[in-house]
């Protein structure tokens, strides 16, 4: 029983990375530009984030040593901390998004004014964070979060062409009318690989893995939860994306408020959809802010080796609670200035592809050292697989800001 | 200079550098003059907004959406019709676009106020939705014009 409920870090994880604000509005516009024809890379950013949170949570099981641990020791102080000054700017703007977010959304369901509910939403995430443990935050927001199933019944039902979306799987460059087209599917199919693959996801699943008390028995149990808590983030994603070909494609509609993509199963569903899929969100969204607040706290005490984790009590870790503090405040400071979450989000982008390779040539020295894993180094296929990943995520890196420009941010 | 202070420096000037052109970049793009595709660009958002719009009014007058959520999602669009509104308006554009710019501006007028209708009056719901649809058509063929 303890094995199953452990799948929650997995999920509340995986939120962060496929149903974050930023994430949900352009897995949409994806569909709605190119259809069925970027599943594929849904498919590949899957595997990557699968390899590399698979690695960080058994470093994390054999060593009980984080990701900056790594990152330090084998990068160095100064290569470290220009990570962690990218891993945690991104973190604070991805966290500011999300409040934003949770705040358009209670507008959503109850009405008022959009500042104060940010305001209620950041003494919401204080006292959530304070008050409940670990095991207890990824099990509530992890369990409540597979609301947003209601996308994926909302893109079965729309009756999608299986044989189309089955060949939306096959790498392909499709035929486009023009240049600029060819630009904006390369922007698209690079920052959806970038935005599955987002680093924060393995500082904190490793972390959660330290919090939950992994040891090397637990390596197994590891695969299972980053099998099943990515597949679950890759199914909503691939569901976003049908929603977005089927739906709001033929209306001539590319949405930019998260509450546009619940009018698809509102209008499936009736109120009922509508209300299932803002509270969806509204647990995806909280679960993505806890994680980039904890990130930025773990990180930090984890590069400076202070006491850490949410299973001590603030008087044993008083540096890292009062990290996560700092973090939820100065991102609702920021969303106070009124500034759009889901542009927030574009930006936090910025500074996350630039710490991919950063962050897994250290994670994927470290997993290969047998001197370090012992017989839980990397296989073959998790050496191959890792290497071949890291040569991609160094092109999308590379590609990733030129396209940005180049296509006004994926609009053209 | 030692090989780990070396590579220090080299990573630094690498963030800083792409950070950096990435804000210049996104900061020139916001204060250089309009072209003819961020004119387009613009266009096309504000048709979305519209046809968004009329789906949203129909969705409401069929009983799928709460009156909260209409009244707030309606508003948001406003907000972001009306952001688009000040973009057009306050951008310098090249001259040979200028009677496009007017245009566009003209129809995001009419699209606001359109928005505004529906948070004032509840009994003009079932005719606004049509007018919506217009519009997004409106801003539809200018966006293929500009193409």
């Amino acid at each position: 029983m303890k094995n199953i409920l452990e799948v929650f870090l997995g999920i509340l994880t995986a939120m962060g990375g496929f149903v974050e604000i930023g994430e949900l509005v352009f897995t949409v516009n994806a569909g709605v530009k190119f259809g069925y024809k970027l599943l594929w890379m849904v498919a590949v950013g899957t595997v990557g984030i699968i390899v590399f949170g698979e690695m960080s949570g058994r470093i994390a099981a054999v060593s009980s040593q984080p990701v900056f641990y790594f990152i330090r020791q084998r990068a160095g102080y100064g290569a470290g901390l220009l990570t962690i000054i990218a891993a945690n700017l991104a973190s604070l703007l991805t966290c500011a998004a999300e409040i934003g977010g949770i705040a358009i959304l209670l507008k959503l369901l109850f009405g008022g004014n959009y500042i104060l509910l940010a305001f209620l939403t950041l003494v919401f995430l204080l006292l959530i964070v304070w008050f409940l443990s670990f095991q207890a935050i990824e099990r509530i927001f992890g369990l409540l979060g597979l609301m947003m199933l209601v996308f994926v019944a909302a893109a079965f039902w729309l009756g999608p062409d299986w044989t189309a979306m089955a060949s939306g799987f096959i790498p392909t460059i499709p035929q486009l009318e023009t240049t600029s087209d060819y630009f904006v599917y390369a922007y698209f199919a690079v920052a959806l690989l970038s935005s599955i693959m987002l680093p924060y996801e393995t500082y904190f699943y490793a972390s959660g893995g330290i919090e939950d008390g992994w040891n090397p028995s637990s390596i197994n149990q590891n695969r299972m939860i980053v099998m099943v808590g990515f597949s679950l983030g890759a199914l909503l994603a691939v569901a976003l994306m049908i929603i977005g070909a089927l739906y709001f494609a033929p209306l001539l509609i590319e949405p930019q408020l998260p509450g546009t993509a619940a009018e698809a199963p509102a209008f499936l569903f009736g109120k009922w959809g509508l209300i299932i899929a803002l509270l969806g969100m509204f647990f995806a969204f909280s679960g993505a802010a806890i994680e980039n607040a904890l990130t930025g706290a773990y990180n930090i005490s984890q590069f400076f080796g202070w006491n850490w984790g949410k299973y001590r009590v603030p008087k044993d870790a008083p540096r890292f609670h009062f990290a996560w503090m700092i973090m939820f405040v100065l991102a609702a400071l920021i969303i106070f200035t009124g500034v759009d979450p889901v542009e927030v989000v574009e930006y936090s982008i910025v500074f996350s592809i630039v710490i991919l390779p950063l962050t897994y040539l250290p994670m994927l020295l470290a997993a290969r050292d047998t001197d370090y894993m012992g017989p839980y180094a990397n296989g073959w296929l998790a050496g191959i697989l890792g290497w071949a990943y890291f040569i991609l995520i160094c092109i999308a890196a590379l590609a990733a800001i030129p396209l940005l420009i180049i296509t006004h941010g994926g609009k053209g | 200079m030692t090989k780990r202070s070396q590579h220090f420096w080299i990573d630094a000037v690498l963030l800083a550098f792409t950070v950096v052109s990435a804000a210049a970049a996104i900061t020139v793009s916001k204060l250089s003059p309009l072209t003819k595709d961020d004119l387009r660009l613009e266009i096309a958002d504000l048709r979305s907004f519209a046809q968004e719009g009329a789906q949203l009014t129909n969705q409401h007058l069929a009983g799928q959406t709460t009156q909260t959520f209409f009244d707030s999602q309606a508003e948001q669009i406003k907000d972001k019709v009306d952001s688009s509104l000040k973009s057009l308006r306050n951008s310098e554009v090249k001259p040979e676009i200028e009677t496009d710019r007017r245009r566009a501006v003209n129809l995001a007028e009419q699209l606001s106020c359109e928005f505004h209708r529906l948070s004032t009056s509840q009994l003009e719901l079932e005719t606004s939705g049509p007018r919506l649809k217009t519009l997004g058509n409106q801003l539809r063929e200018m966006e293929e014009r500009m193409k």
